[in-house]
């Protein structure tokens, strides 16, 4: 009982370094004290919490296996927070290539179906259609169920889960944009998801690297623009009135 | 200008905490920082660092982005054997990864250049 305290305790703890070593510590005494159902909900909570910290990879890895135990023993609902944050790791770091991860969110989201786990069910969809577009722009691996924005942004939700899904839709169009080349709409993306994101998460550091890189696009066109304006009001308007 | 130097401040911190998922994206940053600002031995050198630490970190598509953004840099510089290079690379990466998307990119890039 402890272990998954003191990890619940790191998660909701905004100082950074306090959380991850609260949640490591909590880590250590489940791997030696805990059963395996504690195990699994100590692991989201330091994924969440504190997972930044080590190895994106690594993560992804012990998320799968978090998932696995989770799933044997019968705690589903951890065990998909694990597949959700699995997700989440796996694409930002590229743990294994981009058709492999989309054949494992398909195995994912058919047990999430048979579950009915809704909320695990959007946040994959998500990744899902993330994965989709850096492959083919989703020409040959979409399929009909997306999450759109009207899905994260229903003004009746509870408030903690709309932020949590629309600070999700956010990040994944700041991350698909960017790839795509389209570094106006990183900029737009990457504005409103400050607006929504909890301070302390690392995920912002994630985003504001996207955010920086395409600054650097939108920034460059928008001095050339600049500069070709003020060429053409200074020298050929008045060749051309002249 | 002042809110990439502010990134880059905020990548210094998160880098320091976590350098294994951080370091490559820093100086990726810093390596486009230095590109703009004319240091080009530094831009270069820096490429070369964001590379290395991106391979080190198991970052496939982020080798390929540092790879990708070297490419276009040394494009602008004419250095065009270094930008094929880079280019090159970047497709690798790129397919290893699995985007036929950024593969396709890159061969438009490549094929300009040849």
């Amino acid at each position: 009982m402890l272990c998954p305290f003191i990890s619940t305790v790191a998660k909701f703890n905004y100082r950074f370094i306090a959380r991850s070593r609260i949640a490591k510590s909590a880590l250590v005494l489940s791997e030696k004290f805990g059963s395996s159902d504690e195990k699994t909900e100590v692991l989201v909570n330091y994924y969440i919490g504190a997972g930044h910290i080590d190895s994106y990879q690594l993560g992804a890895n012990q998320l799968r296996r978090g998932f696995s135990s989770g799933l044997s023993s019968g705690n589903a609902s951890t065990a998909f927070l694990c597949a959700g944050q699995w997700a989440n790791f796996s694409t930002i770091s590229a743990e294994i290539d981009l058709p492999s991860l989309l054949r494992e969110m398909d195995y994912y989201l058919h047990l999430l179906e048979l579950y009915k786990s809704e909320l695990i069910k959007k946040f994959i969809l998500c990744y899902r259609e993330t994965v989709s577009t850096l492959i083919d722009r989703g020409q040959t691996t979409a399929i009909d169920a997306k999450l759109s924005y009207a899905d994260v942004s229903d003004p009746g939700r509870d408030p903690g889960t709309g932020n949590k899904l629309l600070e999700m839709f956010y990040f994944h169009q700041v991350f698909r944009n960017y790839w795509l080349g389209y570094s106006e709409r990183c900029h737009h993306y990457a504005t409103k998801f400050f607006t929504v994101s909890k301070p302390g998460h690392f995920r912002i550091y994630v985003i504001k690297f996207y955010h920086g890189k395409g600054l650097y696009l939108y920034t460059t066109c928008a001095l050339w623009n600049d500069f070709y304006q003020g060429l053409s009001n200074t020298l050929l308007f008045p060749l051309c009135r002249s | 200008m002042k809110e990439v130097n502010e990134i880059i401040a905020a990548m210094k911190v998160a880098a320091s905490h976590a350098e294994s998922n951080f370091r490559n994206k820093l100086e990726l940053l810093e390596a486009e920082q230095y590109g703009i600002t004319g240091r080009r031995d530094l831009a270069l050198h820096t490429y070369d660092t964001a590379i290395a630490s991106a391979q080190k970190a198991n970052f496939i598509h982020e080798q390929g982005l540092a790879c990708e953004k070297a490419g276009f840099y040394c494009k602008r510089m004419k250095y065009n054997e270094k930008s094929l290079s880079y280019f090159n690379q970047a497709r690798e990466c790129y397919e290893k990864w699995g985007s036929t998307v950024k593969v396709e990119f890159i061969q438009k890039e490549l094929g300009k250049l040849m």
